[in-house]
């Protein structure tokens, strides 16, 4: 790997030299003029490769309906059983691969950038593992058994938990938030939980570890009308927040001090993503669990091929991210159907060699 | 990555999980009494057919404490768990069956399609052999299987198996279901006979103490409250690790040579690594005396790790190997 890749894999930080403030303020773009046409060019391209998605995720199945059927059932007609399966089974569950997708994928981006570190991904905080412990705690109290959202929420609170700590720990050193204690903080306590189940399934029985090993590989089968309406209200906001921060992000990509000296809040933007960025993580792991790779690869290809200007990364990042969890699901579902392989394992399967085709190309 | 820990782990317990699958027997979330049978119908239902039950085969309340309320006895049934297949089968009704198991392998089932390992099945696909009985784990990722079968209106029956009495009970509950309430009972009483012949010919016997070897790398073993455990001690043995904290825990091979069994069991077959061979080469095991005095005995999986119909054949079985030279004439082989 030469030094050039390592630059632009190290992605957030676009450009080496420090950006010449123009008269008004501005900094100068790292993306050159023409993407100014070629950003909406290409979001409408990943918008079409996502509807494309959804489409084959709604057409295609394990039950092998033909379209016709398909069409029908999304109109009303048709048989009850094959209406069940495409309005009460694929619809949600597509529409919950593509708000998690989408959601894994920014969130993802955004941590690599405040972190500036390549390595982030959305779980670094310690996310997943509160989760995790949320959900075995929930099984191993036997809530679950009685209200089919104990597991859930415990799993949602648990997130919540880990995040709070986790932030508790790096406010609590020094008086800024200083972005490299943030990650060891979330790197440490992502450690204690994953100790403290591994701990617990020492002794948990069958049940309870099966319940911890699907939200540990994660999986969309679960997919509700009330998980996706939780998920989309959610989603919106904290995406359109996000992608709001996409200037303050670019700024900081440069460094908190040249940040801060072009006009960016950084406290109030650092704080901000991670919450929100977090929030959003937690919500997906409650309703599917943890999906892995998603946040990590989608960022760093869309960065490989269009630069890593944050106006084009975020919204990109959010609906390749979509395109790719959809794409993946409809794979694992029927692939080995009747049987269906865990998401997980064909996002990294199938993501990690294109990832690489990108990075030895460019 | 703790993900890989867990798939590690989750490798072995799959295949407990998919054979004899238990928890250790705390049942804290069942709420009605085990095998609550409904037998309104029963007397209508003699035939065994079920065509002349108009008003259903009558409720039957599952392991996870649901009634279950067909409104026609079961004609399209689909299990997930090896071990009630093997009671469809049993029951004469193979015809009713519309899919199996990767651990179904009775020839009579091959022809019909696999859900794989049972533990990731395809919801729509399931939905789509509009079947008008589920049988599954009612545990938390079976749970979003059965929960979301259920939503659609196809009835459920969670079947969580522990002990012996479980596997009669439910003999007999899914019977009902099925409409076949009388061969069901006949069955259960079959095999019920079987047992309390292998209990009685085993009575006042010196008792071995018994390794049943679940899983072989990291060794894993039946604790109290599972059926092998029962089968163990009506057999005429001692479980070595009758007091263990858990079901099915993983044990340290020190604490096994430690306590010696008199008699090794080693259930050759799905995934599990262990061999005769293997013990004796094996340091550790090697210097297990069952294993060096050649009292280490190779049993069938697929037969021995199921609560199913079979087990009376495995209790006479075990008590062959137990008390081989007292045993021989009395109870058949």
């Amino acid at each position: 790997m030469t030094r050039r890749h390592t630059d632009r894999i190290g992605a957030p930080a676009p450009t080496p030299e420090p950006a010449p403030a123009s008269a008004s303020g501005q900094p100068a773009r790292r993306v050159p003029r023409r993407a100014a046409t070629a950003g909406p060019v290409r979001l409408l391209l990943l918008l079409g490769a996502t509807l494309t998605a959804l489409v084959a995720a709604i057409a295609f199945g394990a039950a092998g309906l033909p379209l016709g059927d398909v069409l029908d059932a999304l109109a009303g007609r048709g048989d009850p059983s094959t209406t069940a399966i495409v309005l009460q089974l694929r619809l949600p569950r597509a529409l919950l691969a593509a708000l998690a997708g989408g959601g894994l994928a920014l969130s993802g981006a955004v941590f690599q950038a405040v972190l500036r570190n390549p390595l982030a991904e959305p779980y670094i905080l310690g996310v997943s593992g509160g989760a995790a412990i949320g959900a075995v705690a929930a099984v191993v109290l036997g809530w679950g058994a009685h209200a089919p959202w104990a597991v859930p929420i415990a799993a949602f609170i648990g997130a919540v938990v880990s995040i709070v700590v986790v932030f508790r720990i790096a406010a609590g050193v020094g008086r800024r938030l200083d972005t490299r204690v943030l990650l060891l903080a979330g790197v440490m306590a992502g450690a204690f939980f994953n100790a403290i189940i591994l701990l617990l399934l020492t002794f948990a029985d069958v049940e309870t570890f099966r319940s911890a090993l699907f939200w540990i590989m994660g999986s969309l089968s679960g997919a509700t009308w009330p998980a996706v309406l939780i998920l989309a209200a959610y989603f919106v906001p904290a995406a359109a927040l996000l992608i709001a921060l996409a200037r303050p992000l670019d700024l900081l990509a440069l460094g908190e001090e040249t940040a801060l000296f072009l006009g960016a809040r950084v406290e109030r933007v650092k704080w901000a993503a991670f919450l929100v960025a977090s929030l959003l993580v937690g919500v997906s792991v409650a309703v599917c669990g943890v999906i892995g790779f998603i946040g990590l690869i989608v960022p760093h290809a869309i960065r490989l091929a269009w630069g890593s200007g944050h106006r084009l990364l975020l919204p990109a990042s959010v609906l390749a991210g979509a395109a790719f969890l959809l794409a993946a699901d409809t794979v694992a579902r029927t692939i080995a159907a009747p049987a269906e392989l865990p998401v997980g394992v064909v996002t990294a399967l199938v993501g990690v060699p294109v990832f690489l085709l990108l990075l030895t190309r460019s | 990555m703790l993900a890989e820990r867990f798939l590690s782990i989750a490798t072995a317990l799959a295949i407990l999980l998919s054979t004899g699958g238990c928890t250790d027997g705390k049942g804290a979330d069942r709420g009605a009494p085990r095998g609550a049978l409904a037998a309104q119908s029963a007397e209508a239902c003699v035939d065994g057919a079920g065509q002349s039950c108009p008003e259903g085969p009558g409720a039957v309340v599952d392991d996870a404490g649901r009634t279950v309320d067909l409104p026609a006895p079961a004609r399209r049934v689909i299990s997930l768990i090896p071990a009630t297949t093997e009671l469809i089968v049993a029951l004469g009704v193979t015809d009713r069956l519309l899919a199996r198991t990767d651990y179904d392998t009775d020839p009579a089932l091959a022809a019909l399609p696999s859900v794989g390992q049972g533990l990731t099945p395809s919801v729509e696909w399931l939905v789509s052999l509009a079947p008008d009985l589920v049988i599954a784990w009612p545990d938390a990722q079976s749970r979003s299987v059965v929960g979301r079968l259920d939503a659609l209106g196809i009835p459920t029956y969670g079947a969580r198996i522990e002990r012996i009495d479980d596997a009669l009970s439910t003999i007999r509950r899914i019977g009902i279901l099925l409409g076949l309430d009388a061969r069901a009972d006949s069955l259960a009483r079959d095999v019920e006979a079987q047992l309390a012949e292998v209990g009685r010919a085993v009575e006042g016997r010196p008792r071995p103490s018994v390794f049943y070897v679940v899983w072989f790398d990291p060794p894993r073993t039946a604790g109290p409250g599972t059926f092998v455990d029962d089968l163990i001690t009506l057999a005429g043995g001692t479980n070595i690790f009758s007091d263990a904290p858990t079901g099915w825990p993983q044990v340290g091979l020190e604490e096994v040579v430690r306590r010696q069994p008199d008699v090794v069991i080693v259930p050759v077959g799905e995934g599990n690594g262990a061999s005769l061979e293997r013990l004796r080469t094996t340091p550790g095991w090697s210097a297990l005396r069952a294993v060096r005095e050649g009292r280490v005995y190779e049993v069938d999986a697929e037969i021995f790790n199921r609560p199913g119909p079979r087990i009376g054949e495995v209790a006479r079985r075990l008590a062959t190997l137990l008390h081989p030279a007292s045993l021989a004439g009395e109870v058949a082989p």
